[in-house]
């Protein structure tokens, strides 16, 4: 009798709270479905006209747009001579590299003086961007050899090295890169094609990011693609082709992409400074470049385009251990809700055309709070079961449609793949991608919704504290993670 | 116990999405399958004909009307591979053993199906005939691209001015020089590349250009003039060093890079000391030149230019220089 | 004319092309898909000339070249570039290259100077 209250409330609770759980489940689901359609459709009409996109004619033309491209480097001695390596030798008619060695520790600097006979740049610094990091000396490649320029600095962080290494750049296109990544070695062509088929109205283009683990690398180039071997990274990589190569896809067909991987971004020089370039202070900092540039873009009335290409263009390694993964998942959410929160005066203003009414809305609905209900439903069925307020036969119902639903909409991600680009044609692969399908709903999405709660509840407590540590830890761990891209 | 809603709506919404996961794994496979045969296939196929291919392009005198023989004796499907093999090795080669493989192409019967393709509905279809076209040059071909480069869709202009580059004559030299106008639909890098692609050839037409009325052509001819090195065009460069647009005139300041002109030095200055992209362009410009003619030019842009100009012209930092 | 020549080329046709021409006039081919095999070729047998893309995945053409010049291997090497990469030919004569044919190829050039180097 006097537990009566309790039953009573609980049962008006799960009366008014189920429902919308279930529907949103199904409606999240459905959105990325119709993201993957809109990617279908885009894809089947850009492989039908393979034969004649006459890259080969523009990897010849010296009338090419010319591209700067900005490494900077972090205690990267291991691999910066490759990278440097692989980078020069990409197939591109005009490019330049610009190395921003970011105060490392180790014989990075060394490594390159020693491989190119590194001598003292002293012109004029532009100065266009503020940065932080003092420059300790500007150094290039003596006269003929290689467009390379090496820039030694004290440490100040991922994003404001860019910023250094961008100030320098003297090409109309800039394009940065991680040291660690692989570069496809038509990467440039692939993404600078919208810049010379749009000249004036294209501002920013990125490519896709596909996972390396286990593949065959050689002096800085993919020589066989294979699934990785654990399941964690397995999941990944159908993660990443839902995600990032059919959700970009998608919003970049609907005129409203807001993300850019930082992996591989290219970027019109003129607009990157007159938005002040990468913001050092942001964790997401490549989602909050590619904002402020749709909302300039927006504000100013302007008529230019951020584009995606479907080609890969970079390789990268991700996690593999549970401890790596749960670091960055943490790190992504964070840097969406920053990002997010900052830009809130965006949401659903339709000034801001769809990034602001269709993007911004969805990201909020089904990227922010997507941990969140994932977390509530497992914890409340439960519970709503043991006290016996919720029918058994219904709540089972509720969550294997949910899941069902869900693996088919990964499924049509994986259907989508088979029939664009098939990059991973062994039948082993096939099986793997498979089981990697089923298996991401038993432990890794309710995992990585709680690494994504904990990273935005850490956004919501403690911003100030953590700044200036946060991200000179964050890039001194970035060894064995990709870099920071907020989730989807 | 709760039940808001119909349970019916949850069991539709399962069984539906049950029945199209298996639909997805069928077709998986399926595609997996074909795929793979598909491949099989043509690893058959090629294993037989790829060698008559290849004896073709060594070929000399006579011996290629025996080749062509054989391959005209040969069934469809093996033609039609013949034809694709073909195609594909043309993207390789040039010279002799090029005009063997159209020869080989033709006997296959690709010729007539790329012309027919040209008058398909599909822009697509379009497209890639107006590319073949191009690459295997049969009679009648320039004539046939000239009209796809004034094509309804913008995606067959496109290629067909590119494929126009290749061919040696006034004709396709006018078609490309119209595609550089602002509403040609085609990409200026496209239609630049295709007069570079003609060389000398291109030179009379891009002089000319330089004095259009459209600045889009204007850009265009200044950007391949220098490096074609078109003769009589440095004068028309200087002017278009204070054109009205400035993409114009940073077109015009690269071309100086390679055809020098003394007369520039002046204009280069001014623009220089304007500062951003463009003054980055002047400078650059003006330190490709003799450093006799530009002296002053650089002293002048040591005092008043801003740093990223300053760096452009070589000029070392204040406090280095101190 | 007689020697053998090894052909390092990551496009199958490619390889082809230039084996038929070079086999037309008599000399004794092999072919390599990649850089690493190619460098185990040519430092495995003794060739009279070495034909090698430049724009290979994994490890380029002037990659290898470079390792058989360090290992003081001197075999003449025409390397073969993509239209408009001077850059690549800068850095090929850079790293010890002899000759140089850019593709499009005509294989009647690209044999021309593989004899010219077979002296």
């Amino acid at each position: 009798m006097s537990w009566d209250w309790l039953r009573e409330a609980l049962t008006t609770f799960f009366a008014v709270t189920m429902w919308p759980t279930g529907i949103y489940f199904l409606l999240a689901n459905t959105a990325m479905l119709v993201l993957i359609v809109i990617a279908a459709r885009h894809f089947s009409r850009y492989l039908r006209r393979s034969e004649h996109r006459g890259e080969d004619a523009m990897a010849g033309s010296p009338v090419s747009l010319g591209v700067s491209v900005i490494m900077p480097a972090y205690n990267e001695e291991a691999v910066i001579r490759t990278s440097v390596r692989s980078v020069l030798d990409l197939r591109y008619p005009d490019h330049e590299v610009i190395v921003v060695n970011d105060g490392s520790a180790d014989a990075t600097m060394q490594v390159l003086k020693d491989a190119y006979g590194l001598v003292l740049d002293d012109r004029d610094v532009p100065g266009r961007i503020p940065v932080r990091g003092t420059i300790r000396g500007i150094w290039r490649a003596p006269d003929g050899a290689v467009p390379l320029t090496v820039v030694d600095k004290e440490n100040s962080g991922r994003s404001d090295s860019v910023n250094v290494g961008l100030d320098l750049a003297s090409k109309d296109l800039v394009v940065m890169v991680d040291a660690d990544s692989i570069l496809e070695p038509d990467s440039l062509l692939s993404v600078s094609k919208p810049f010379a088929d749009d000249p004036e109205r294209v501002v920013a283009t990125g490519g896709v990011v596909r996972i390396v683990n286990n593949s065959r690398v050689q002096g800085g180039r993919i020589v066989d693609v294979r699934m990785p071997k654990q399941t964690i990274a397995r999941i990944q990589v159908v993660e990443y082709l839902r995600a990032f190569l059919l959700g970009r896809t998608a919003w970049s067909d609907l005129g409203a992409l807001i993300l850019i991987s930082g992996a591989f971004g290219m970027f019109r020089r003129d607009v990157l400074i007159d938005v002040g370039g990468l913001d050092p202070d942001s964790i997401g900092e490549d989602f909050e470049l590619v904002m402020r540039i749709q909302k300039w873009i927006k504000e100013g009335k302007r008529d230019l385009r951020v584009e995606f290409v479907a080609e890969p263009v970079s390789w990268t390694e991700c996690p593999s251990t549970v401890k790596v993964l749960a670091r960055q998942r943490r790190r992504w959410h964070r840097g969406l809700w920053e990002v997010l929160w900052g830009y809130r005066a965006m949401l659903l203003n339709p000034k801001y055309g769809k990034v602001g009414m269709v993007a911004l809305p969805y990201y909020w609905l089904f990227e922010l709070f997507a941990p969140l209900v994932e977390i509530a439903g497992i914890i409340l069925v439960p519970l709503g079961l043991l006290l016996g307020v919720v029918d058994p036969a219904f709540a089972i119902l509720l969550i294997v449609v949910s899941y069902v639903y869900g693996t088919l909409v990964t499924l049509a991600a994986v259907v989508v793949e088979e029939s664009s680009f098939h990059r991973y044609e062994r039948w082993s692969d096939l099986g793997a991608t498979l089981w990697a399908v089923i298996a991401e709903n038993f432990g890794y999405r309710q995992l990585t919704a709680i690494w994504r709660l904990q990273g935005w509840w850490a956004g919501l407590t403690n911003q100030k504290q953590v700044w200036g540590e946060m991200t000179r830890a964050g890039f001194s761990e970035e060894a064995d993670e990709p870099t920071g891209t907020p989730a989807r | 116990m709760i039940t808001p809603l119909p349970a019916e709506f949850l069991w539709v919404v399962l069984i539906a999405s049950s029945a199209l996961i298996v639909g997805s794994l069928a077709a998986l496979l399926l595609q997996r399958t074909r795929r793979h045969a598909r491949a099989r296939r043509r690893e058959a196929l090629d294993a037989q004909l790829r060698p008559l291919v290849l004896e073709a392009t060594v070929a000399e005198g006579d011996e290629i009307d025996d080749v062509l023989e054989r391959v005209r004796a040969l069934a469809r499907v093996e033609r039609e591979h013949i034809g694709r093999t073909a195609y594909q090795m043309l993207r390789d080669i040039t010279g002799e053993a090029a005009t063997n493989l159209r020869a080989v192409a033709d006997a296959a019967g690709l010729v007539p199906r790329v012309v027919a393709d040209t008058r398909s509905r599909d822009a697509v279809i379009r497209a890639d005939a107006a590319e073949a076209l191009g690459l295997l040059a049969p009679e009648g071909a320039l004539e046939r691209l000239r009209e796809l480069a004034r094509d309804p869709s913008p995606e067959v202009r496109t290629v067909a001015v590119r494929a126009l580059g290749g061919f040696d004559d006034d004709a396709a030299v006018r078609s490309i020089v119209a595609a550089l106008a602002a509403d040609s639909g085609v990409p200026a890098t496209v239609a630049t590349t295709a007069l570079l692609q003609q060389g000398w050839a291109a030179g009379d037409r891009v002089r000319l250009a330089l004095e259009d009325e459209d600045p889009s052509v204007r850009r265009g001819a200044a950007r391949v003039a220098g490096i074609l090195q078109a003769p009589g065009s440095a004068e028309r460069l200087v002017a278009l060093v204070d054109d009205p647009l400035e993409s114009v005139r940073i077109a015009a300041m690269r071309s100086l890079e390679r055809v020098p002109s003394r007369d520039a030095v002046g204009p280069l200055v001014r623009a220089a000391l304007e500062g951003g992209v463009l003054g980055e362009a002047a400078a650059t410009t003006l330190l490709a030149m003799p450093g006799a003619w530009t002296r002053e030019a650089i002293a002048r842009i040591d005092h008043e230019a801003e740093p990223g100009v300053r760096r452009a012209a070589g000029l070392r930092r204040k406090e280095a220089a101190a | 004319m007689s020697g053998r020549v090894l052909v390092v080329d990551d496009d199958r046709d490619i390889r082809d092309l230039v084996a038929i021409k070079l086999e037309s006039a008599g000399l004794d081919v092999e072919t390599r898909p990649d850089g690493p095999q190619g460098l185990e070729a040519a430092l495995d047998g003794s060739w009279a000339a070495i034909v090698l893309d430049v724009m290979m995945p994994g490890m380029s053409g002037i990659d290898v070249l470079r390792s058989l010049r360090e290992r003081g291997v001197q075999t003449p090497v025409i390397l073969l570039t993509a239209r408009g990469q001077e850059k690549d030919v800068e850095a090929g004569f850079a790293a010890g290259a002899d000759d140089y044919v850019t593709k499009p190829f005509s294989p009647r050039a690209l044999l021309a100077r593989v004899t010219a180097a077979l002296g």
